[in-house]
Order: structure tokens, then sequence, then C-alpha cells
């Protein structure tokens, strides 16, 4: 059985929440770690069904991570989905506006290990994969505010989401990777 | 289940309870079906939910 060191899962689970709840949403994610292996997923949930972080005024970002514990009991992210939309039903293919996603692992099909969806109307582009640096949460939520009016809870959002990005910049290992493509 | 703060550690039997939720809940299929249907290529094409519980199964 792979021994559990929950403190750096703690840590991680309060700066995820400290910067959702400071900047767009009351609600929490939780870190789920499977006690027979050292996968974690990071979603919101209630009673072990998956919901949306919820926004104001009534959108929904999807969010979702695999992680992985390292033997040094860093945290890695594996692959993340998040997707921002009109309504909590994560299925609803009119309601989402934009889906990012990201994966270390390469994929069958070649699509960039980190892309963009958008949802369109004058071209059937949905599915395509749009190339993209890899983004931190950060520059999501900074999104959401700026350009889709998601309301900020805090007036200092920009400075704390600013420097919560500084860390991601710091820490993340994935440029050692030379993903492609 | 083990709850402490925002980390919840679960068993590998609520690992999948979690994941069979998901399921149940986008596909109206069961994490058996869903890992059935996936060996004989029988799932949706470009759907957001299959995607979303791929992410899972590593995790269950």
């Amino acid at each position: 059985m792979h021994k559990i060191n929950i403190e750096p899962l703690k840590e991680y689970a309060s700066y995820l929440n400290s910067i959702f709840n400071q900047t767009v949403t009351d609600s929490r994610v939780t870190v789920f770690q499977n006690k027979n292996n050292s996968v974690l997923y990071i979603t919101r949930h209630q009673n072990l069904v998956v919901l949306p972080l919820e926004l104001k005024p009534h959108r929904y970002l999807h969010f979702m991570q695999r992680a992985t514990v390292q033997p040094d009991d860093k945290i890695r992210i594996e692959e993340c989905r998040y997707a921002y939309s009109l309504s909590d039903d994560p299925d609803n293919e009119k309601s989402w506006v934009c889906r990012y996603e990201f994966s270390l692992a390469p994929n069958k099909f070649h699509y960039p290990h980190a892309h963009i969806h958008v949802n369109a109307k004058e071209h059937d582009i949905k599915h395509i994969h749009f190339p993209t640096g890899r983004i931190s949460i950060e520059q999501l939520l900074a999104h959401l505010i700026i350009e889709h009016h998601v309301e900020p809870r805090d007036i200092n959002w920009f400075k704390l989401l600013a420097e919560s990005h500084k860390e991601f910049i710091k820490k993340r290992t994935d440029t050692e990777l030379y993903l492609f493509p | 289940m083990t709850k402490d703060g925002d980390v919840i550690i679960l068993t590998a039997k609520e690992a999948q309870e979690l994941v069979n939720k998901e399921c149940l809940k986008r596909l109206g299929m069961n994490l058996l079906e869903y890992k059935e249907k996936k060996k004989k290529h029988e799932l949706p094409k470009n759907s957001i939910a299959v995607h979303d519980i791929e992410l899972m199964l590593e995790f269950a």
C-alpha cells in the first residue's frame, strides 16, 4: 500500500481554495487520493458526485485535475480540464464557452499537449484543438473576470492572481520535458 | 473514507464509487459497462463526458 503523506495534499488543496475563494467563488475543491495508489483527483463534489465551481452571475467553471504524488512528496499535475460554461451540466453542448485542456502524456492523434476549444458559431471548430502554452488556473480566472465579466470577490483580485501565478511559474516542471506538439 | 480538511483519502472501492457515479450521471451507464463499451470501441465519439471520465480512470 502506498504510504500517504497528507501534508502536501492539504497544502495544495488550501492553495487552490484560497485562490478560488478570494477571487471568484465560494465553492471549494477537494483533493481525493485513492489510498491504493499515488494518483490524485481534484474537483468539487458533494457526496462523491462531481460538481462545477459556481461563479457569479450564474456561470460555472467545470474543474478537474489529475495529479500524482512524486517520491519526494511533490505533486505533479498530469492532466487538467477546465471548462467555462453557462450551465452546471458539463455535457450541455450549447452552453460551454471555452475549454482548456492540458496533458503531460502524448496522445495518439498528436493533438497539442496544451490546447483550447472554443464553442464558436460561424465555423464548426469546437472540436479543434487550438495549441496554446500551458496556462495557470490564475490566468484562466483573470480571463473570466476581465472578458467574461465573472464577478470578482475581492478588489485586489488582480494582484492576488498575479502573485499566485508567479508561484506556478516557479514550481512548474513541464518546461524540462519539451512537450510537442 | 478519511477526511482531513479539503483532502479525502478513499479506499479503492470508494474511488470506484466516485467514478461510477460520474459514469451514471453523464452517460447513463455504470463503470463496468463503460469499461466494456470502451473495449468494444462503442463509446460516444467527441464526447466531453468520455474525455472527463478517461481522466478519472487511472484514479479508480
